[in-house]
Order: structure tokens, then C-alpha cells, then sequence
């Protein structure tokens, strides 16, 4: 068996009827390049045409993405048995567009890599925003990276990666771009960072443009913020375990949205909070064939800037996970009847500290299980919060008990306290001398340090791994 | 719903004088309320929690939307010079470069 190996650098097939006849030229350079050829007879049984047409379209396909084969034919023989795209030991995501996000997955990305492109003449390496032992992510490929036919690696003192051929091109960006793929499977669990077209004013039925969509740069720059808010802080309830290997990722920015009712997923709150409109939410992700269980909708504006959630609506008729809490079995739907959504302007990228991940532990809570705010006194019992009859009650030892085990309560609410007149009290925390992720965690000199507490995070844990391995 | 934060606090205080810490948190417990309940079964005690914090926050605190407003336009005025992307370009020397 002889085996060629190089990147196709010529290919031409002509038909002369009833035979296709192809040629192709594999090696570093035209110079040394080995001709290589196939025909297609025309009263060739349909197996052998179905077989020579996949090897004419694997041909083809390496010499558009520049990818190497290796093409096999018999000692002493012309006739080709076998044509192999090479593997890399990169994958990048959908192709490379100046100040569009841009995405490559690999396997042990050291967390300093970064991601180099070169072509005849410049390297350009470029700090990706993301950086995860499954992917590294540039949420704006700056426009320094030359344009056409250059290779991509990654790089990191003492590694570096194969190079992979890609096209890079100055525009147009691409609407829908996977930051991400996830598990490769139907329906993996999604979170989907969308550019709100319109806002719905605070008395409804009136829409103007979300001027977001007229700042990309403003988008992307909140987008980079969510995902090392999400992936990268001490925090670790979406990457423990490499969780994040299986979850999706997608950005969408649509400018050409026409401002309407229907694609309205904002609304304004008085006196200054923007809303998702939750039920606007997933048929208008519908359009670009996006499932998502978690939606953050990026907005701007000057006058409502203060970011809410609202919960999920788990889908309890297509398989469920039991837990129990406090003795009582409660469910968490596999499925998503209704997404978690949030509704948080770009402009927390500069100082919102913690809010993305915050406003995710209310949104990927269940109406009916839900995960609340601990820095108001005043709502109902969840996940996170309990009341005593009395604010002079002394906090229980004993906050909740969760699939069997007790989970002690925050006697003091770390260095915040329990105001006196307060009859509300929390689990206790991971991390004791850090106000809780779901607290305000702007009351203290390190809030990208703040956690959720034990029994939230435990809860969460099963919740998600439930969810994204379903 | 994202915490008060607490310069956001102290300038709804100072625009508003006499306006007590627990003015400010009896709004906050209504507004996060609003959030905790189902918003497919539970519309009518949100419209009713939005009614009450809307006379509240009128009564106490009529300047709240100027307050708010120059925070929003203090955070966004700070977008505008967030950090770039972190490039490196390398010129390659003549010699490592292929043959035209």
C-alpha cells in the first residue's frame, strides 16, 4: 500500500458522458506535487459511484479548507482505495470574521494559551477572553489578523497545537455565532447571549430600538464579560468538573431586526430595571433555530440600567430528576417548558462585578424551586431563604435538609449581618468572610470573590448535572 | 434582580435629605419581591407590588430617576474605554518566510 500525504492543492474533473473524470495534485508545492486521478464510469454500479463521489467530494473539501490527506492506492497500482482527512488536534468553530467572536476547541488548553494566526509574512497572537481546558474564545477578532488563507494555533509556553488551515475575512460578521458547541447531541444544554432588538416601554405596548444593536463593539465587550464572569471567577458551579465541556454557547446579534412587539424581549420597569418579556423569548430564538435553557438578553440603555431575571419553567412531561428537601420530593424537569432569562445592560461589563452570575442563579432556578435574593428581607421562603417567627429567634443551626443531609444555616450572615429587625436567614456559606453570590456582593472590597452558599450549590450542582447530561 | 450598589445609595440619600436606609430597603424588598413570584399564575399581585412601590418610590424619592439616570451615564461613559483586545504582532524574518 502506498500513502501520499499533503494538502491538495489542485483540482479539476471534467465529465465527458457518461464517465466524470477528476484529477488532483497532493503534496507541500506544486513543484513536487504527486498527480493523482480517479474516473467515475458511467455504467458503474450504484455502490462503487456512491464510493468514488464521496472520495471527489472528500477531494474537493480538502482543498477548500486546506486541510491534509493522506490518499491510499495498491503497490504498484493508480487506482485509489482511500482518501483520510488528517485530524487536528484543534477544531476552530465556523470561520474567522474581523470583530466577530471566534471560537477553537481542543482538549488540555493550558489556561495561558493564546491564540496565534500567520500567514506568509506576520504572526498575529491574540489573548483569547476565554480561556477553558476544552476551548479558547476571542469575543472580537481584532482586525489586525491578516485577511484570506492563514493557519491557526494555539500557543502557551512549553505547548502548542497543530495548525489548521482557515479563511479569514474582513465582514460581514455572522449573526449566529457558537461560541461553543457542547455536548454533541440534540438538545444540549444551552445558554444563548442575544442583542436585544427593541425595548417595550414601562406602560406596554409602545416599542423604540434597543440602541444595542447599533454597538456591536458595546455587545461583544458585554458577551466577554458574561462568559469570564460565568467561566473564570471563584465561582466554579458551571466548570466544576469540566461541566462546561457539555454546554453550549451562542451569541446573536441580528442589526438588520426591524424594532417590534414581537421581537421586543425587553421591557422597562419602573423606576429603572429592564425586564425580559420571558414568553417573547424563546420563538424569537426559534427564528435562528436556538434552544436555549438560559437566555441572557444584552440591552442598553441610560435610564434602565439595573439588571433582573426571571426563573425557568422546567417541561415535567419529558423526563424529570427527584430530590428531596426539607423530607419532601420535589422534581427538576430535564427540559425547559419556558427558558431562564435575564435582562442585563452592556454597561455592567465596566463594574457589574458579579451581576451576570447572579442574575443566572435566579434565571436558572425553577419558578417552583427558586433561588432569591438575600439582600432584602422581605420574600418568600426558596431554596436559598427561610423565616423565623420572630427576628429575636436565634437562626436555627439547621438550615434545610437536602437529599438526606442536613445543611447547617449562616448564623451570622458573614461580615453583612442580619439586620436586627430581619426574620429571614440563609445556608451557610463556602467561603465564611464572603458576602453570598445571591447577596450584595457590591458590600464587599472583593465581590468577583463572592460564592453561593453550601446548599445552593450543592442543589445547583444536581440541578445542572441533571439538566446538561439528560 | 442586581444589589443596590452602594454609591447608588448614598446618592438617592443625598438627593434626598431625611430619606432613611429603611425607606430605600422597603423599596428593594418590593421590587425583589416582584421577581420571586410566577409570572404566568401570580400577575395581579405583581401589578399590585409595582403599584405600591411606584407611590412609594414617588412619595419618598421623586428624584429617583435623575439619581439613577447619571449612574447609568457614569457606567456607560466608562464602557467607552474598556479594555481592547490583547494583540501581539510578529513580522516574520525574511528567511522563514515561503518562496513567492
Amino acid at each position: 500500500m502506498t500513502v501520499t500525504t499533503g494538502r491538495v492543492l489542485k483540482v479539476t474533473w471534467d465529465t465527458l458522458p457518461p464517465d466524470v473524470r477528476c484529477c488532483f495534485w497532493v503534496g507541500a508545492s506544486m513543484e513536487n506535487a504527486t498527480l493523482m486521478g480517479f474516473r467515475i464510469p458511467g455504467d458503474a454500479q450504484l455502490r462503487e459511484t456512491t464510493y468514488l463521489r464521496a472520495i471527489l467530494r472528500t477531494v474537493v473539501e480538502a482543498h477548500t479548507s486546506g486541510y491534509e490527506v493522506s490518499v491510499e492506492t495498491p503497490e504498484g497500482s493508480t487506482e485509489i482505495t482511500g482518501v483520510t482527512l488528517l485530524q487536528h488536534d484543534i477544531s476552530p468553530v465556523g470561520h474567522p470574521v474581523h470583530d466577530d467572536p471566534y471560537t477553537v476547541t481542543g482538549d488540555g488548553i493550558p489556561p495561558d494559551a493564546r491564540m496565534v494566526f500567520e500567514s506568509a509574512a506576520l504572526e498575529v497572537a491574540v489573548t483569547p477572553d476565554l480561556v477553558r481546558p476544552h476551548c479558547a474564545c476571542v469575543t472580537r477578532l481584532p482586525s489586525s489578523v491578516p485577511v484570506g488563507r492563514v493557519t491557526v494555533r494555539l500557543e502557551a509556553p512549553g505547548w502548542r497545537s497543530q495548525s489548521v488551515p482557515v479563511e479569514v475575512s474582513a465582514g460581514p460578521p455572522v449573526p449566529v455565532r457558537t461560541l461553543y458547541p457542547g455536548a454533541p447531541k440534540a438538545n444540549p444544554y444551552t445558554i444563548a447571549f442575544v442583542a436585544n432588538p427593541a425595548i417595550e416601554a414601562a406602560t406596554g405596548g409602545t416599542v423604540t430600538a434597543d440602541p444595542v444593536l447599533q454597538d456591536r463593539p458595546g455587545f461583544l465587550g458585554a458577551v466577554r464579560y458574561s462568559l469570564r464572569n460565568l467561566f473564570t471567577e471563584d465561582e466554579d458551579l458551571l466548570r466544576q468538573g469540566d461541566l462546561d465541556r457539555h454546554i453550549r454557547l451562542v451569541a446573536l446579534f441580528d442589526a438588520s431586526r426591524t424594532p417590534s412587539l414581537d421581537n421586543a424581549l425587553a421591557h422597562e420597569v419602573p423606576p429603572n430595571l429592564m425586564e425580559t418579556r420571558r414568553d417573547r423569548v424563546a420563538p424569537f430564538l426559534r427564528y435562528y433555530r436556538i434552544a436555549a435553557d438560559y437566555v441572557s438578553v444584552l440591552y442598553s440603555s441610560t435610564t434602565h440600567d439595573r439588571a433582573t431575571a426571571w426563573s425557568t419553567s422546567d417541561d415535567f412531561e419529558h423526563g424529570t430528576a427527584d430530590f428531596t428537601y426539607d423530607g419532601v420530593t420535589r422534581r427538576h424537569g430535564l427540559l425547559t417548558r419556558v427558558p431562564g432569562s435575564a435582562a442585563i445592560p452592556i454597561s455592567v461589563s465596566v463594574g457589574g462585578e458579579m451581576t451576570a452570575f447572579h442574575e443566572f442563579g435566579h434565571a436558572g432556578s425553577d419558578g417552583g424551586a427558586f433561588v432569591t435574593d438575600l439582600y432584602v428581607d422581605g420574600t418568600d421562603v426558596a431554596i436559598n431563604k427561610k423565616r423565623r417567627a420572630l427576628a429575636t429567634d436565634p437562626v436555627p443551626a439547621t438550615f434545610a435538609n437536602y437529599n438526606g443531609t442536613d445543611h447547617a444555616a449562616d448564623a451570622g450572615r458573614d461580615s453583612l449581618g442580619y439586620p436586627a429587625t430581619w426574620t429571614s436567614y440563609h445556608p451557610e456559606l463556602i467561603v465564611p468572610t464572603r458576602p453570598n453570590l445571591m447577596d450584595n456582593y457590591f458590600l464587599t472590597t472583593q465581590p468577583r470573590a463572592c460564592r453561593f452558599d453550601r446548599l445552593t450549590y450543592a442543589w445547583y450542582s444536581d440541578r445542572l448535572r441533571a439538566k446538561v447530561f439528560r | 434582580m442586581e444589589p443596590l450598589h452602594p454609591e447608588l445609595r448614598q446618592a438617592l440619600k443625598d438627593a434626598h435629605p431625611g430619606l432613611a436606609d429603611e425607606d430605600i430597603d422597603r423599596l428593594e424588598e418590593l421590587l425583589a419581591r416582584r421577581f420571586s413570584l410566577d409570572p404566568e399564575t401570580q400577575t395581579a399581585e405583581i401589578s399590585r407590588l409595582d403599584t405600591e412601590a411606584a407611590e412609594l418610590q414617588q412619595r419618598l424619592m421623586p428624584h429617583y430617576r435623575e439619581v439613577t439616570t447619571a449612574f447609568a451615564q457614569q457606567r456607560i461613559t466608562r464602557l467607552r474605554a474598556a479594555e481592547g483586545p490583547d494583540v501581539e504582532i510578529r513580522i516574520k524574518p525574511q528567511d522563514d518566510r515561503p518562496p513567492a
